[in-house]
């Protein structure tokens, strides 16, 4: 009696079943080689998501060791291209930026629509400082995905930093038609215009950024670069001003009262 | 042969002098351009996306294959407006 009326107090209680990942098939054969290649196909899956487990809290040395143990067990797709674009984000945060572009460009021969492998290619070979390669990589992420965001976006950078305004610029006006919020477009399009010798429109995005973040410090110090090369002297003397209020920075600090200061002294800009 | 000496050699001075200050006033308008150009320089590149598991990239299942993707800045994992 007691043992019933303690069994209902404490209510129905949950059937543990051993818990199998949803992912991996469970073997209904006997076929010797379809049960290797289970095993196989097993032990990939578990070494990537031991390595991605790794991964997420930045232990890159065991997501390295598990991830290379999975790619020579050659893994089918999607495991392949998986494998090789995580072991590229753990070669890129060890430093290896060329093995890590490798990586990257092996998930894409695998997997030529693996866009994340495409923005991670690219972001790899801007930090090698291979500006070449850069521009292969997001002419590629852009003719995949060319309403992405990120495609776009890394490709006006790339252009911008090798001197391409005319890329940028329409990279960025077509981010921006889609996104006009995006104080951070309005900057680089700004550095785009200024490329373009075309002051007035720099200016104009530069205010349009500090309209939509009053405290981008960086847009301020560039808003009074581009008044100077306009030669407006008083309305950039202001601009490096309001800089100064904007930042408790000490170097961004030093550097606006720098700039504000060497207006006095130096000659109109041609 | 000049006739005075000492005249010649404050001469040549003056002259050494005046080229000096031309080069540092040069070089003091060379350090305000780069100033400037130090202040228009493009944003960052976006960080790395992260991992994919093993299920693949199945898409809008997929955080950074949708980061990839996306029209929408918000959902690029792009960099905020920062100072650098």
């Amino acid at each position: 009696m007691w043992v019933v009326a303690a069994a209902c107090a404490i209510g129905p209680q949950p059937i543990r079943a051993q818990p199998y990942p949803g992912i991996t098939p469970v073997p209904q054969t006997t076929d010797p080689a379809r049960m290797h290649a289970l095993a196989n196909d097993r032990e990939v899956i578990e070494r990537i998501r031991t390595a991605v487990d790794a991964e997420n809290r930045h232990d890159y040395a065991v997501a390295l060791r598990e991830l290379e143990r999975a790619i020579a067990l050659h893994p089918t797709e999607p495991q392949g291209s998986t494998a090789r674009y995580d072991l590229g984000i753990a070669q890129a945060n060890t430093g290896d930026l060329a093995a890590a572009a490798d990586s990257f460009r092996a998930a894409l021969a695998l997997d030529p629509g693996f866009l994340a492998a495409r923005a991670n290619l690219v972001a790899t070979t801007l930090e090698q400082g291979d500006l070449k390669g850069a521009r292969v990589a997001a002419d590629a992420f852009v003719r995949a995905a060319p309403d992405s965001a990120r495609a776009l976006y890394s490709r006006g950078i790339v252009a911008l930093r090798a001197g391409d305004s005319a890329t940028a610029l329409a990279d960025f006006q077509k981010l921006l038609s889609s996104d006009p919020s995006y104080a951070v477009a309005h900057y680089d399009l700004a550095i785009a215009e200024e490329q373009h010798h075309d002051y007035g429109e720099s200016e104009r995005e530069l205010r349009a950024a500090l309209a939509l973040a009053p405290a981008y410090t960086r847009a301020r110090l560039a808003l009074g670069a581009v008044l100077l090369r306009e030669g407006k002297r008083d309305e950039a003397r202001v601009a490096f001003n309001d800089a100064l209020r904007a930042t408790s920075d000490a170097s961004l600090r030093n550097l606006a009262v720098s700039l504000r200061d060497a207006i006095v002294t130096a000659p109109a800009s041609p | 042969m000049p006739r005075n000496p000492v005249r010649l050699a404050l001469l040549t001075a003056s002259a050494l002098l005046a080229l000096a200050g031309a080069g540092f006033a040069r070089a003091s308008v060379l350090t305000f351009d780069q100033l400037i150009t130090g202040q228009l320089s493009p944003s960052e590149a976006p960080t790395l996306l992260g991992p994919v598991d093993a299920a693949g990239r199945n898409d809008w299942q997929c955080a950074p294959e949708r980061a990839a993707a996306s029209r929408r800045v918000t959902a690029a994992a792009l960099p905020e407006p920062r100072d650098p």
